[in-house]
């Protein structure tokens, strides 16, 4: 027998010894991350929907996850979550295609840029058409809506500046843009809100160097942003909820999806500075038959995406050097602190006074 | 019957104070402000306090007897409170992550981060909710009055959040003085002379001229004749 390239390949190269005799519960060395980071780094995470499972799992593990648009911490979570606090690293809500991605890291470059975002007026309350349903029910002028857009593109900014590692789930490759003006939006106009107009608002199924051009786009400015930043790319296993291409919706599923993993794994494959993590292939792919699945064979268990993370945790490969801390911060939350301590014992003595007799 | 029950933060203290000073036969309870928010202390189910903490408890017990009564709150005696109005702790909240609000008159305009005006007024909404509750309950069996307490300085955040907090407590159907509507000076502060030395709170003067624009004004269902100063 003649020598081949599969001849010293490890167990995991061979579908039997890899897949079929491990099992889906089992898989080895799935993934393994490029990069060594340091004991404390940190993430920013975004995405289509799927991505809220990586930023929960990030803080359950403890790990830094950059919060640069925080709600005050009294917040219940029920509240915080029901205006888009805590899911992403700044509220830009779910972000689907690269498009869109491209165009919240142009904001984040020009936050004066927002003021061009198209906002839809309904009934008196105002929403911006990147995130329409950010708030439950609008903004109250179109000045406060565009005001806290651009809030948002800032802490979009600060997120990438804080981050060691930029976590983005690619979800979808159709989208909606404003045929004058070229902007993307977050859904089809008039499916949440707005009101859609053929004349103006137009489909796009995005193609392959349509996905990689908008991909290399926001790498590129998010390079800018922050010159050190890693970007880990996923690509969310969470089907299509409908398609508004001609194809029947398992058909468009499967586009998108193949063409999102082709764009990440080949950027992957061309920047030591972009990684790819197998979300989709943990969930999706055939040796599973579908069991991380919930009954609309859509929603993913929670049982995959706890396999999800765990796959990720383990590939992740943390150093025992941590980044220097800038204790700015912990100076100033100290001085609160101790502030706060100060008024609240003034307080309490003046009525305790004799329990606020006279 | 005890003529007033005051109740609430460190501001009800001037109020008794003030009581006192007409003349009033009255009980009150205080605790600070800090122990109301971190749950130290909470309006009861049935008319009274509930605390985990020993003293707080002793103290209850002391305002208890002072009051005639197990649910001195469900007697029917009157009711002032200095609750709900906790703007201090909403600051320093919002400061921890140098929060602002567009809610304020100038939106919030020296912060980077911002939250919106729908935003605020729910977390004020939620962190108030049980509170509020507890008091709309207190108003079914007793006259209830809430004092809003005395503004020394001012600035836009102070503001917006004391208007809104205002609000809720008109939206809760509850009564509500506001003593810087009528003691304040046209920068909108109460002078210096109804000052306590801490610079914070009211003074038995202000305790005492509060009262008494309250009684004058008929809010509370207290007669001069109760007065035995």
């Amino acid at each position: 027998m003649s020598e081949t390239p599969y001849k010293h390949q490890p167990r995991h190269a061979f579908w039997r010894t890899g897949v079929a005799d491990a099992g889906v519960w089992s898989y080895e060395n799935l993934w393994r991350s490029k990069w060594k980071l340091p004991a404390n780094a940190a993430f920013a995470t975004y995405g289509s929907c799927f991505a809220q499972h990586i930023s929960r799992a990030l803080q359950a593990n403890g790990k830094p996850w950059v919060n640069a648009e925080p709600c005050p911490d009294r917040a219940s979570p029920a509240l915080a979550a029901e205006f888009g606090y805590g899911v992403y690293s700044s509220r830009t809500a779910n972000i689907y295609t690269a498009k869109m991605l491209a165009y919240w890291v142009a904001l984040a470059q020009n936050p004066d840029d927002t003021a061009q975002v198209e906002l839809w007026e309904n009934a008196g309350t105002f929403r911006d058409s990147l995130r329409p349903t950010i708030e439950p029910e609008g903004f109250d002028t179109a000045e406060e809506c565009a005001a806290m857009l651009a809030n948002t593109a800032r802490a979009f900014r600060r997120s990438v500046e804080q981050a060691q590692v930029f976590v983005f789930t690619m979800g979808l490759t159709e989208g909606f843009e404003n045929i004058l003006t070229g902007q993307p939006y977050a859904m089809c106009p008039g499916t949440l809100a707005g009101s859609y107009d053929a004349k103006v608002h137009a489909f796009h199924n995005y193609s392959y160097p349509e996905v990689r051009a908008a991909m290399e786009a926001a790498l590129e400015g998010l390079k800018a942003i922050n010159p050190q930043i890693k970007v880990l790319l996923t690509v969310s296993p969470v089907p299509l909820t409908a398609t508004a291409s001609p194809d029947h919706v398992l058909l468009a599923t499967t586009y998108s999806k193949s063409t999102l993993r082709a764009v990440a794994g080949d950027l992957a494959a061309a920047s030591p500075s972009v990684d790819y993590f197998p979300s989709y292939e943990i969930i999706a792919t055939p040796p599973t038959r579908g069991i991380f699945f919930e009954p609309n064979m859509r929603s993913v268990a929670p049982q995959g995406v706890k396999l999800v993370m765990s796959h990720f945790f383990k590939g992740m490969r943390f150093g025992k050097a941590a980044l220097k801390a800038d204790d700015t911060e912990t100076k100033r939350r100290a001085a609160l602190t101790a502030a706060a301590a100060e008024a609240e014992l003034a307080c309490e003595e003046v009525a305790l006074e004799k329990e606020a007799r006279p | 019957m005890t003529d007033l029950l005051i109740i609430g933060d460190s501001h009800a203290r001037a109020i008794a104070n003030g009581a006192a000073a007409l003349g009033l036969d009255v009980a009150s309870y205080a605790n600070s402000a800090g122990a109301w928010r971190d749950g130290a202390v909470k309006l009861s189910k049935v008319g009274s306090f509930a605390s985990p903490r020993p003293r707080a408890r002793m103290n209850i017990k002391s305002f208890e007897d002072a009051a005639g009564g197990k649910a001195p709150l469900f007697s029917g005696a009157p009711v002032i409170a200095s609750l709900v109005f906790d703007v201090p702790q909403f600051v320093s909240d919002f400061r921890w992550h140098k929060l602002g609000s567009y809610l304020t008159e100038d939106h919030g305009a020296k912060h980077e981060r911002l939250m919106s005006s729908r935003f605020t007024r729910a977390y004020l909404r939620e962190q108030r909710r049980e509170m509020l509750e507890g008091l709309k309950v207190i108003a079914t069996k007793a006259p209830l009055l809430i004092v809003v307490p005395p503004v020394f300085r001012t600035w836009p955040l102070q503001r917006a959040l004391k208007a809104e907090l205002s609000q809720l407590v008109k939206d809760a159907g509850l009564a509500l003085y506001d003593p810087n509507e009528h003691f304040a000076d046209d920068k909108g502060l109460i002078p210096d002379s109804y000052k306590h030395e801490d610079g914070q709170h009211g003074n038995p003067a202000f305790g005492e001229a509060v009262l008494s624009d309250i009684l004058k004004k008929g809010l509370l269902p207290i007669s001069e004749q109760r007065r035995r100063a």
